[in-house]
């Protein structure tokens, strides 16, 4: 019944659910909340003083790719950006490439200003649907004429997170970034001020919401990680002395 | 609506999709593979009609430009007349007509493509940028970025003929090595968001739906 060659990952998968559950479990009451400090999250409170003592707006753009699940950890960004600003009377524009999310931002949006008590505060108009092929353009266009002074990129990036990064550093906006895609960090790195590496923005909402339910989430990822290491060596040794067995036993 | 049911029912739906999807990769079960097809289905469906909630925000955005004189507003009767005019052309004509193709061919394309084209122009200022020696490990990858970038091109090749064969080894060992260790990080995150999303423990994207 079960599909030829997903058995090993059904295993894993199995696996990751059980540590998951056990580490939710676990953590539920605790307080002691075991997450490394991520620098690039810690600026947000950083970048949104900055504009609200210079006076000028800061940009939330998300990258170009299609919804996946760096859309949903961005969102976790997104709404802690949000409340922050929402908080100190601040403005962020959020740039939207993906017709299909605009009403989950406006939501995510909104929903910070009514958690932070000022829902009057909250401007549709700030919350803008770009389009694919036209974010380039409009993005630069709003740096330009609006001076950010900050500039937060998260999500599924491609060639444009150097056009973004390059375009904020030359407005002079403090920059914060993320994405999972690899051939994007480099550019990341190079031109903002903090970047999370690959799955640092998965743990981006678990950080900023110290949710205890959310951290065993994170520790089941931590151990299916040393797993993976584990699975590495073992492979390497073993295709190094000419035997496929781990091959054909994954490969079930 | 109670604003419980208006934060439980989007939660409800997503787990149920997502564990028939789940279920679904892992076993064959014709009943659920015919479900699963409907809802990727679904999601085609609905993120057609969410373009007309994109539409709909940009003609919000536009027409309050205007009516308040904001500074640029003239772009944005520009915006409104090419969007509207253009879905006018493609409802009346089709999009396989040749009025419509003359503006896709010669309007569209070419300014997409100079898009792509000044990527290289960032990528040049950014690699100025990451290229100073500040420190012991920039200088490393300069290093071997000038190794790569020479060993890519003819000139590198006349110049010594092993520099391809060194470019060849620091993509090879290095880059990769570096670049799988982040991806099999991301992918663990990527799976450790999906069940956080499923399960209902991750509601950012629900807003502030119930609050």
């Amino acid at each position: 019944m079960i599909r030829s060659g997903r058995v090993s990952i059904f295993v894993f998968f199995v696996l990751f659910a059980y540590l998951g559950y056990m580490a939710m479990s676990r953590f539920k009451k605790s307080q002691d909340l075991p997450i490394r400090r991520l620098a690039g999250l810690d600026a947000i409170d950083e970048a949104v003083g900055r504009i609200t003592e210079m006076g000028r707006p800061a940009a939330f753009v998300f990258g170009n790719g299609t919804l996946e699940a760096q859309w949903f950890a961005a969102f976790d960004i997104l709404r802690y950006c949000s409340r922050e600003t929402a908080k100190y009377n601040a403005e962020m524009i959020v740039c939207n490439p993906l017709a299909e999310v605009q009403p989950v931002v406006e939501e995510v949006v909104r929903g910070a200003y009514i958690a932070e008590g000022k829902p009057q505060d909250y401007n549709p108009d700030n919350v803008r649907y770009l389009s694919d092929t036209g974010l380039r353009a409009a993005v630069l266009g709003i740096f330009g004429r609006e001076k950010v002074a900050a500039n937060f990129m998260f999500g599924n990036y491609y060639h444009e997170s150097v056009i973004f990064a390059e375009a904020g550093n030359a407005v002079g906006a403090i920059q914060i970034s993320g994405t999972a895609n690899t051939h994007q960090i480099p550019f990341f790195v190079a031109s903002c001020d903090y970047t999370l590496l690959g799955e640092e923005i998965f743990a981006a909402g678990t950080y900023l919401s110290r949710d205890p339910a959310q951290v065993g989430s994170l520790v089941a990822q931590e151990y299916a990680k040393y797993f993976a290491v584990v699975i590495m060596i073992i492979g390497t040794i073993m295709s190094t002395m000419g035997s496929k067995a781990l091959d054909q036993i994954l490969g079930r | 609506m109670s604003k419980s049911f208006r934060k439980e029912f989007p939660m409800w739906i997503g787990l149920v999709s997502g564990v028939i999807v789940i279920v679904d990769y892992f076993f064959n079960i014709s009943i659920l593979s015919t479900l699963s097809k409907e809802i990727v289905q679904w999601r085609n469906i609905v993120a057609a009609f969410a373009l007309a909630l994109g539409v709909g925000n940009l003609t919000r955005i536009h027409s309050h430009a205007i009516s308040q004189k904001k500074e640029y507003w003239f772009f944005s009767i520009l915006l409104l007349v090419t969007m509207y005019g253009y879905l006018a052309l493609g409802l009346i004509t089709t999009s396989k007509s040749a009025p419509y193709r003359f503006f896709w061919d010669n309007m569209f394309q070419p300014l997409s493509g100079t898009w792509y084209s000044m990527t290289v122009f960032y990528m040049t200022s950014a690699c100025w940028r990451a290229f100073r020696i500040r420190t012991p490990q920039a200088a490393v990858m300069l290093g071997a970025a000038v190794l790569a970038m020479l060993g890519q091109v003819g000139i590198g090749q006349i110049m010594w003929s092993q520099l391809p064969a060194i470019k060849n080894w620091l993509q090879g060992p290095f880059t990769t090595a570096g670049m799988r260790g982040i991806t099999i990080g991301a992918s663990l995150g990527m799976i450790s968001m999906s069940f956080r999303v499923i399960l209902g423990l991750e509601r950012s994207h629900l807003g502030g739906v119930g609050e």
